[in-house]
């Protein structure tokens, strides 16, 4: 079965030597396009010899011997070489032609042969980069196939960057040697071989000599780029280092912060990156050296023949002729040799990369192939129980982390286990959930080892939620589905994807050794989770969040999202009748204060002096920016038509002098800074000056860059929230035209960049709360924000917009490693996708211990009533490794962890009973 | 600065508060909110985390304690404007020991924690006023219990 085959080969290592890994791949392709070569070279040849038949026959008139003489164009003859016989066969007889036309006849076939050696070269060219980018996407699929089957213990050993870096950057110059691999030196060697033997046919000394010296070019280069193969490992390795380090940097980059550490950081990789050049650099001085060592002893090679094929010829046993012949057949010589000795520089080269990441991607104790194969049937519901024997398991550095187990696990029970960190409760369960392999001891799932149990069964009828809390990005929904998703199990139709696929690409995975299972087909295994299809599944989502308590957080971020009408128009539409029925339910009623709505004609005193200008939301870009509305040039134009920009250069001052007076003398980091809404800390410093020449010079006489940065203050100055009472009603109304003046004359280039506020359009610019409210929560009263939510969320529930909002919440991108959402919250997704799946065994390994002990016992509580079947849901069994053992005696049995050992396993009751370890963690 | 000056003469007229140099108290009414509150209106619950304290401007609410931790709670003291309230919470980073609930349309000025502590670690004066604010409450309270404890010991006697 070919299935097995390619099982097989997945389990063999990676061959060592990149050649061989070239030539098991491409052997068929290699050969052809060495055939095309060949059957290529007549033209190149033609191409080379006809200029000189234009140019002696119809130009200057060889074989014209008077004005109506003709030649034979195209004649074709094949004929034997005269030591066979010399017998020759007309194949065409060809035409009679005259001067004139002999010529255009002659230079369209050029231009024809021109055309076919150029259609040649570009399918060799194009067929030959084919070739590189198929090897090197299988090598690529390959390397990333390894990784998914290395042991888990591996991973402690692994940067996730380095692995990224030798799979995307390592692997790259591969590509554009594989199609050269073979056919280069077959084709550069022929080519040497040709000239050489038209040298030694000449003479056979001068042939002597120019062996000689490729003899002397073949032992000497290798040996000096020994070296430089030495190097170019080094060159490697660092480079990946490098990667591995930045990643870390990356990766904890919060470390870095909190202890002053970016200077240790910089110092390290100033290091990092020294060493890297000095390796470079030795690299091009060796490098450059070979390559001049090699120029010189090509240009060797003339120079003996001039003076010993010199020396012969005035000698006279050497013909002129025969000198110039051989000087001629040389100039063909360096360029294949040359071309054959940089071929060999890569390869070597490209071999050692080669082996320094096979070498990498070599794991001992990778998983079988066969035990990932993909299964499209539904694996039937486990029952039976977990049996381990003698369990032990030690790491890699010989600690010891679980001592003779024995013990049975119904798989439907419901079973606590409780010990301190370390006792050996949080590595039983990993062994059971295929994370930790047993060292020694049997664990049996009714009579197989679950050793030898293939993924499909663990990992669809198991559930497991650690307290690693993980989550790649993506949006919540996905992360909640990416636990069911085993098998391409519906195909969609293409046309839904949004996105095109290409004809070939499933031709193409088969060319390399890629896999075929359908990436676009619907992966989640909606019967495991009890329901009938993805129509069913928002209500199983909805209710696992709500399980987990995080219902209000997705309502919220719904709240805080960004919709476009364009993909959801009829929500919006919808979200713009809420707002409408919430300023009816506004006006009039004690929620009128909490909210100022936009109006176009009236001051809203809870907005900053800009949003009063701007009345709308701006398309952040290089000439429009909220925090520099000053450099806005149609904004300062209206300002100064109204006059208004003195205004605000006189309430710069005067918000200057507050800010000076109140923070001169804090530091930067104070808490009272987050009250200076209009300034920073580090603009502090700028003003004092600015303010100097400010008052002494005025505002006609102030310098325009001074002018700007006084003018920019009191944008974002807030009446309400700032309470400096420097907004009049005379300055609100004349901010108010300045608004109308600002909207009135705007230019075109400008008006599509903000969008104005508007009662019946949704702003694709704001957030759906926003939205919605169409105004700002007023400052100053109690609760504001709370109530107005409140009102807001009793609409929606209303007009049933609640599930379309929790949908939008379930969209939201939860960042690269989920850090969008925060630690108890990620956990809480991950308790909730292991709920979803519908398996028939949850393990939770001191998952949720992020969340407070409050929660956690309201966790513990109702996965409890879930796993036991509570109204109507499909019981399951449950092991739960507590972080709180005193909430151990809800469940059926415990298990007692001390010490890397297990003291006990009973129920609850009858451990109570004896004064044991169990009654001790429990109080 | 018109406004601010108000709430300048507000905060000056707090005792603990009295001695603070001009500027300091002009930050400390710039960096908090006027908040009003409606009749009824909770400013916060007993046993809840203290993030601010309240200055009254004007109208007034009611100091409200549960002894046992049910819902039942007992009116202590009613406060008028000028007055400082929830101070103790934040400075000793407690729990709040009892609730305080407007009994008209009240106006308060809101100090958060992180300022006053602040100002506290700036100004010894400041400081040495809240220990003596506190010194003094602590007189009052010793004095109080020392008279409820003859009351209970003669109510027992009789």
């Amino acid at each position: 079965m070919s299935d097995n085959d390619d099982f097989e080969a997945a389990n063999r290592p990676l061959d060592k030597n990149l050649m061989r890994y070239i030539w098991r791949h491409t052997r068929a392709e290699q050969i052809w396009i060495l055939f095309v070569i060949i059957a290529s070279m007549p033209t190149y040849f033609l191409i080379l010899n006809l200029p000189v038949r234009i140019i002696n026959e119809p130009i200057q008139g060889e074989g014209f011997d008077s004005a109506t003489a003709t030649l034979t164009f195209l004649d074709l003859t094949l004929s034997l070489p005269s030591f066979l016989g010399g017998a020759s066969l007309e194949v065409f007889s060809g035409f009679e032609l005259e001067r004139w036309p002999y010529l255009i006849a002659l230079s369209s076939l050029f231009l024809f042969l021109v055309c076919v050696n150029g259609l040649f070269k570009f399918y060799i060219n194009t067929y030959k980069g084919r070739l590189g980018e198929r090897m090197l996407r299988r090598m690529r699929y390959q390397l990333v196939d390894r990784v998914l089957r290395f042991p888990i213990n591996h991973f402690k050993r692994v940067k996730g960057s380095e692995v990224a870096s030798m799979v995307k950057d390592e692997v790259e110059p591969f590509g554009e040697f594989i199609g050269d691999a073979f056919v280069q030196p077959v084709y550069l060697g022929g080519q040497a071989l040709v000239a050489f033997a038209f040298i030694l046919n000449q003479s056979f000394w001068l042939g002597m000599i120019a062996v000689a010296i490729i003899a002397i070019q073949m032992t000497l280069i290798p040996y000096l780029r020994k070296r430089v193969l030495v190097l170019g490992r080094m060159r490697q390795l660092t480079a990946r280092l490098l990667s591995g380090r930045i990643g870390e940097i990356v990766e904890g980059i919060t470390a870095v912060h909190v202890n002053d550490t970016s200077n240790y950081e910089r110092s390290e990789l100033s290091n990092r990156l020294g060493k890297i050049f000095f390796i470079r650099y030795e690299l091009y001085q060796r490098k450059f050296f070979i390559k001049f060592l090699n120029n010189f002893l090509a240009q060797l090679t003339p120079f003996l023949f001039y003076v010993v094929g010199g020396y012969f010829a005035i000698r006279g046993s050497l013909n002129v002729g025969q000198l110039l012949g051989v000087v001629n057949a040389y100039k063909d010589l360096p360029s294949p040799i040359n071309g054959l000795i940089q071929w060999d520089q890569k390869r070597t080269d490209i071999n050692i990369k080669y082996a320094q990441i096979v070498e990498q991607f070599n794991v001992k104790g990778m998983s079988d192939a066969r035990m990932q194969a993909p299964n499209s049937e539904p694996v039937p519901p486990l029952t039976g129980a977990v049996s381990v024997s003698n369990l032990n398991v030690t790491d890699e550095s010989g600690s010891v982390l679980i001592e003779d187990a024995d013990f049975t696990l119904p798989i439907d029970g419901i079973t606590a286990a409780i010990g301190p960190l370390g006792s050996g409760a949080g590595a039983m369960a990993n062994v059971l959930a295929g994370l930790t392999e047993p060292t020694s001891g049997r664990v049996r799932l009714n009579d197989t080892s679950i050793t030898d149990l293939p993924q499909s069964i663990r990992g669809r009828r198991f559930a497991y939620a650690g307290s690693e809390a993980y989550l790649p990005q993506s949006s919540i929904l996905d992360s909640l589905l990416y636990v069911s998703k085993h098998a391409p199990l519906r195909t969609r139709d293409p046309a839904s994807l949004g996105e095109t696929v290409h004809p070939k690409t499933e031709h193409e995975a088969v060319a390399s050794g890629n896999t075929l299972l359908d990436f676009y087909a619907d992966w989640v295994d909606y019967d495991a989770m009890g329901i009938s299809g993805p129509d069913e599944v928002f209500p199983k989502v909805r209710d696992v969040l709500e399980l987990v308590e995080m219902g209000e957080t997705i309502y919220e971020l719904a709240m805080r999202q960004m919709l476009s009408p364009e993909e959801t128009p009829e929500l919006c539409e919808k979200l713009i009748e809420v707002r409408q029925d919430l300023r009816q339910r506004i006006d009039g009623s004690p929620l009128a204060d909490l909210v100022e709505v936009w109006d176009r004609g009236t001051y809203n005193e809870h907005a900053s002096i800009a949003e009063n200008l701007l009345f709308g939301t701006v398309v952040e870009s290089a000439e429009f920016k909220t925090d520099q509305l000053v450099e806005n040039e149609h904004m300062r134009s209206v300002l100064a038509k109204s006059n208004l920009d003195r205004d605000l250069f006189d309430m710069g001052i005067e918000l200057a002098e507050t800010a000076i007076e109140l923070f001169a003398d804090l530091s930067p980091d104070n808490p009272f800074f987050e009250q200076l809404n209009f300034m920073t800390p580090e603009q502090l410093e700028d003003y004092p000056p600015i303010l100097g020449r400010a008052k002494q010079l005025g505002f006609e006489g102030v310098e325009e860059i001074d002018k700007r940065m006084l003018i920019q203050l009191p944008f974002g100055y807030i009446e309400r929230r700032n309470r400096l009472r420097l907004l009049d009603d005379d300055m609100q109304n004349r901010i108010l035209e300045a608004r109308n003046t600002f909207h009135e004359t705007i230019p075109d280039e400008l008006s599509d960049k903000i969008n104005v506020y508007d009662l019946g359009t949704y702003n694709p610019l704001n957030s759906v709360q926003d939205n919605i409210l169409f105004g700002k929560i007023a400052y100053g009263l109690s609760n504001a924000t709370e109530q107005v939510q409140t009102s807001i969320r009793e609409l929606l529930l209303e007009k049933q917009l609640e599930d379309d909002i929790f949908n939008i919440g379930l969209q939201f991108d939860i960042g690269t490693g989920g850090k969008r959402l925060s630690e108890n919250q990620r956990q809480r997704i991950i308790l909730a996708r292991a709920m979803l799946k519908g398996a028939d065994l949850l393990i939770i390994n001191r998952g949720i211990n992020a969340l407070d002990a409050r929660a956690q016992d309201r966790m513990v509580t109702k996965v409890l009533n879930r796993a036991r079947g509570e109204d109507g849901h499909k019981p399951f069994g449950l092991l739960w490794v507590l972080t709180t053992p005193g909430l151990a005696d809800r469940f059926d049995q415990v298990m007692v962890f001390e010490r890397q050992r297990l003291l006990q396993k009973d129920t609850p009751a009858v451990l109570a009973k004896e004064n044991s370890s169990y009654a001790k963690l429990v109080a | 600065m018109s406004k601010l000056q108000d709430e300048v003469d507000l905060l000056r007229s707090i005792p603990m508060l009295a001695n603070m140099p001009v500027n300091k108290l002009k930050l400390l009414a710039f960096a908090s909110d006027r908040v009003s509150y409606g009749k009824g209106e909770a400013l916060f619950q007993q046993g809840d985390d203290a993030d601010a304290a309240y200055i009254v401007i004007s109208g007034t609410a009611d100091v409200l304690v549960s002894t046992d931790g049910s819902s039942k709670e007992s009116k202590v003291a009613e406060l008028g404007p000028n007055s400082f309230v929830g101070d103790m919470a934040i400075l000793c980073d407690i729990p709040r020991t009892a609730s305080v609930q407007a009994n008209s349309p009240l106006d308060t000025l809101r100090i958060r924690k992180e300022h006053m502590m602040d100002m506290m670690k700036d100004s010894p004066d400041l400081t040495l006023s809240v220990l003596r604010e506190l010194v003094q409450r602590l007189a009052k309270t010793t004095h109080d219990l020392s008279v409820a404890r003859d009351e209970v010991s003669r109510l027992k006697a009789s």
